[in-house]
């Protein structure tokens, strides 16, 4: 997609403040090019405050690195052309159609006042035929389901061409279908494109599936990093989450966490 | 299919201002037909018809009532394109080009001109000049303690809305005690806060052109900016742009343009809150076409309201501002309730 090799994170010492109060504090974190990197933690750990900070978004102290570029100094557009976001719960412009909505994610490629050229025509119909939405390019945005939606916005990140993408739990919304769905998609085009992914999620079992590593975050501390079977342990989830559960390893599928019946009687 | 709508919209627009101003251009209530001011205007062509007017029926046309079609026109234009600018810059389509005061810093400059300097005799008209002035003072003070409220922390397009608030409600209360000191205009300054065009000529639409010409050019660049901030301020960052650089361009071009129309035509409410509406509900939510068919449509209302100031109790004049309410209002309550049906 980029045409530029995968570039690999790099957070420092970084520390991340909302108001008065550190939601994050001294972080280090290093992402290889290319990888996945699975966000993991329970509500309130600063998984999407990170998120925030890496996009941008979010003023923070540390060094944050992309690409050996530091993030703070980059000017807005340069940011865009490295780092795409897929948020939460988008924003839903109305009267927008998917066309037009893809065709967004190449604002940080044209000049101030142009309108997009053939070039850019293109690789938003190269997108949008490459997440299977011809059908849906001139529906609007809000009439679209979640999936749709969900898809929609991962085409707006693609066409930004940038070499890390963010997504910020990107399947809350999603029945297991789709958030199979989106997440094999997100997988397909990393190796295709060469993209390096963080993702904030909160299915453990999926963070593990699909991550190559997996961040535990608690309380705005890394409380753990490695590989998912290094990290999603039954104690790690009882420190993290204070839940009771059994982590299996199965051939076919991978890890799975599995919450334990705490049983009738429990207080 | 983009660029089908944008000209489908777009030719409409024109049509209907080109009919709208046409049908304005050659009626009135001086005893010319129809017929004579056509032929007026066509004998001026090579080749056309010999005029039938006298001099003083054909000055009439060229200096009072074509200037006003073209006033309306313009000041229409403006109130229109500038409210479908605001509207999106704050994303919010409750957002008229009043909204940070430059209609009662207008208000205020016209009434300082009317109170203290209608006996003095001036090379031009101070109240257009004053009305201008106070207008864009009120707009640049918004934006001042917007800014600073924005430094404390909040970077929240809402803060900049809550200063307009204030600052319009100075201006007013500013205005309101110079119109009680100078009590003996009130009517004078009724009749200017209620809107028209009944003083307009050629040396207004010369005064205010170039302002609407620059404020139109920087709105109409900014179409696709414009798009992106529909995303919200967070999403558009991350796409690139800097949501409050687009809003200040934007505003700015807004009030410029807002200034200059109120400055010739007093306060006429509705046009730039429901005409962007309406074409959003016609010609869909995209501001390339949105726009451009806001300052059409804007243009032809206002002069087929101003038709009817000028005609409907002649020889009295109507204020303007309460025809654009009249007409547009139950015109709106329907568009809306069919809207809401389908």
């Amino acid at each position: 997609m980029t045409g530029r090799p995968p570039a690999g994170v790099t957070l420092h010492g970084v520390s991340i403040r909302r108001g008065s109060v550190e939601v994050v504090h001294q972080l280090h974190l290093q992402l290889t090019p290319g990888s996945w990197m699975s966000l993991v933690g329970p509500n309130g750990a600063g998984k999407s405050t990170l998120i925030g900070a890496m996009a941008g978004l979010l003023p923070h102290t540390g060094k944050l690195l992309i690409d050996k570029q530091d993030v703070a100094t980059l000017s807005i557009r340069d940011r865009a052309r490295l780092i795409a976001v897929v948020p939460q719960r988008p924003e839903l412009p109305p009267g927008c159609t998917v066309r037009e909505y893809v065709l967004l994610g190449r604002t940080a490629h044209l000049s101030m006042f142009g309108r997009g050229g053939r070039a850019d025509r293109q690789l938003v119909e190269d997108t949008i035929e490459r997440l299977e939405l011809q059908w849906l390019a001139d529906r609007f945005v809000s009439d679209l389901s979640g999936g749709e939606l969900q898809r929609a916005t991962i085409g707006r990140a693609l066409a930004q061409e940038a070499q890390v993408l963010l997504l910020d739990e990107p399947t809350s919304a999603l029945d297991i279908h789709h958030q199979q769905q989106a997440l094999e998609l997100v997988d397909q085009l990393r190796h295709a494109h060469g993209l390096t992914v963080c993702a904030a999620m909160h299915d453990l079992t999926l963070a593990a599936q699909f991550g190559d590593r997996v961040a535990l975050m608690a309380c705005g501390e890394l409380l753990a990093e490695g590989t998912p079977s290094e990290v999603i342990t039954e104690d790690n989830v009882k420190r993290a989450y204070g839940a009771d559960v059994v982590v299996r390893h199965d051939e076919e599928v991978g890890l799975a966490v599995i919450p334990r019946r705490r049983g009738v009687g429990f207080s | 299919m983009r660029t089908h709508r944008s000209l489908v919209s777009l030719s409409i627009g024109f049509l209907t201002l080109a009919v709208a101003m046409t049908l304005s251009a050659i009626v009135g209530v001086s005893g010319l037909s129809a017929g004579d001011a056509i032929r007026e205007v066509f004998s001026h062509f090579p080749g056309g018809p010999a005029s039938r007017l006298a001099e003083l029926d054909a000055s009439l046309l060229w200096r009072i009532r074509f200037p006003r079609v073209v006033l309306s026109a313009l000041v229409g234009s403006a109130l229109g394109l500038c409210g479908c600018a605001y509207q999106g810059a704050f994303r919010n389509p409750l957002v008229d080009p009043y909204l940070l005061g430059s209609a009662a810093g207008a208000g205020l400059g016209a009434t300082l001109a009317i109170v203290y300097l209608k006996d003095r005799s001036w090379v031009i008209n101070p109240l257009p000049v004053l009305a201008f002035a106070g207008a864009l003072t009120a707009v640049a003070m918004s934006y001042l303690v917007g800014r600073a409220a924005n430094r404390q922390g909040r970077r929240d397009s809402s803060v900049l809305v809550l200063s307009g608030v204030a600052v319009a409600s100075f201006f007013t209360a500013l205005q309101t005690f110079v119109q009680q000191r100078g009590s003996d205009n009130l009517r004078q300054v009724y009749s200017w806060i209620l809107g028209g065009l009944v003083t307009s000529g050629w040396t207004e639409v010369v005064l205010i052109a170039p302002y609407l010409v620059v404020s139109a050019l920087v709105i109409f660049s900014s179409a696709r900016l414009l798009d992106v901030l529909s995303v919200g301020d967070d999403e558009a960052r991350t796409l690139g742009v800097r949501p409050e650089r687009i809003r200040f361009v934007v505003v700015l071009a807004a009030s410029l343009g807002t200034a200059a129309a109120v400055a010739v035509s007093g306060l006429i409410g509705f046009v730039g809150l429901v005409v962007p509406h309406v074409v959003r509900m016609l010609f869909g939510t995209r501001h390339h076409v949105s726009l451009p068919a806001s300052a059409l449509f804007g243009g032809a209302f206002l002069v087929i309201a101003d038709l009817g100031a000028r005609t409907l109790s002649a020889p009295a004049e109507l204020p303007l501002g309460v025809i654009t309410a009249f007409i547009g209002a139950p015109f709106f309550a329907g568009l809306l309730i069919r809207g809401v049906r389908s």
